[in-house]
């Protein structure tokens, strides 16, 4: 009944393909791979940054979803497992830069509002977002602002912007409490908008471009 | 700012995903706060950005190998053997030839960029890569006599050698225990 649900009807298409590939169908494996490739190499890219990691991570998380097709029960969406596969892997091959972040603050304090209520960014990107060259340029810009960002605020970026995740989703794929996924959220868009407004030489209304971390 | 310090992480919220307490309190902060409303304004103004630059990135990148790739590791009977992820590999920007796809995992696990095998290691490369290696090799070597000798030694024996030879040709040549094995392309070979 809600066959005209595109959401729907891809995850009926996925999980045709999946049961053709359990039976031994590598052809349905294959469109499998194809249909989500690109999506979980972007996943992958905005959490390692390395494009060749990147990719090497996107393969890797379709050969363990290969390897474990058969445990597969459906009980979430295809696209859910394998994201979450690839999600693990991206973490696990960067874990090394999260043990050398463990101080990230995760509260938000009020030295942390000091900036970012001004508007800057919504009044140059105007009101007409996808014709906007501005826009355009910033986009070139997010791998580079990415990278600058600490990983667990990359990730945290990445799973609910690309992926999709809600505060659920992100607080149990991350393992952390709801509130710790708005205030990291906040800590990261926080970043990322400084090194924006960076991008883009806009400054605080009396203030210097950029200042990231102002206190 | 102290209310601010409470509903700005709430800001971008998806409906449902606050609590009624939540949702009601963040509506009358915003309501009261210009910069929380600015704030507001700044992640409407940049949502999806992040989605749309790295989807682009992925769009842009020549995937034709990548589904070879891993069919290859994972149904190497039905991979297609007259083109192997390997050649496939070194046609999507930025892969290096040497890719090997058995090879990922071992890179994932070291998180470095590059796997390294001993020197038995390259000569069995360079031994099953002799036009890719020449190929890539020559332009570098093509203008000036250069002579690289290197050894490894195991026990007391010299177990292999690799020596280049270029005067505006290139000749490689490897020592083994059997002897000298001279490499040569299979244009210059003949």
């Amino acid at each position: 009944l809600r066959r005209g649900d595109p959401v729907q009807r891809e995850e009926a298409d996925d999980l045709a393909l999946v049961s053709r590939a359990k039976a031994g169908d590598s052809q349905a494996f294959r469109a499998l791979v194809i249909r989500y490739q690109r999506k979980v190499y972007a996943v992958a890219l905005g959490i390692v940054k390395d494009t060749d990691l990147a990719w090497d991570v996107a393969q890797e998380a379709f050969v363990r979803v290969h390897q474990h097709l058969p445990e597969f029960k459906g009980d979430s969406a295809f696209s859910t497992w394998l994201f979450r596969i690839a999600t693990h892997l991206a973490i696990d091959s960067v874990r090394r830069e999260r043990k050398a972040q463990k101080d990230q603050v995760e509260d938000v304090r009020e030295e942390d509002l000091a900036e970012g209520g001004e508007g800057i960014l919504a009044t140059a990107l105007g009101n007409d977002p996808a014709r906007n060259a501005l826009r355009r340029e910033l986009a070139g810009k997010i791998q580079d602002a990415l990278a600058e960002l600490p990983e667990i605020h990359r990730t945290i970026l990445v799973l609910r912007e690309v992926e999709g995740l809600s505060y659920e989703e992100l607080a149990e794929r991350l393992g952390i409490q709801k509130g710790t996924v708005m205030s990291r959220l906040f800590h990261a868009r926080k970043k990322m908008q400084a090194a924006l407004r960076d991008y883009a030489g806009l400054a605080p209304e009396g203030g210097e471009p950029g200042g990231e971390d102002a206190p | 700012v102290k209310a601010c310090a409470t509903y700005a992480p709430m800001i971008g919220a998806r409906p449902g995903e606050l609590t009624g307490e939540e949702q009601r309190g963040l509506e009358a902060h915003l309501a009261a706060c210009p910069a929380c409303r600015a704030r507001a304004a700044d992640l409407d103004a940049t949502e999806g950005l992040v989605s749309e630059a790295l989807l682009a990135r992925a769009n842009a990148r020549d995937f034709s190998a990548f589904v070879d790739g891993v069919m290859a590791r994972v149904d190497p009977v039905s991979a297609h053997p007259e083109r192997s992820s390997r050649e496939a590999a070194a046609k999507s920007k930025g892969r290096p030839e040497s890719f090997d796809p058995a090879a990922a995992p071992q890179r994932l696990r070291s998180g470095q960029a590059e796997s390294k095998g001993g020197f038995s290691g390259l000569l069995a490369w360079l031994a099953s890569h002799r036009r890719l290696a020449l190929g890539a090799l020559a332009p570098a070597l093509a203008l000036a006599l250069a002579v690289v000798y290197v050894r490894e030694r195991s026990d007391h024996d010299t177990i292999a050698a690799l020596e280049l030879y270029t005067e505006g040709e290139v000749t490689m040549v490897l020592q083994t225990r059997d002897g000298p094995v001279v490499l040569l392309g299979e244009e210059a070979g003949g």
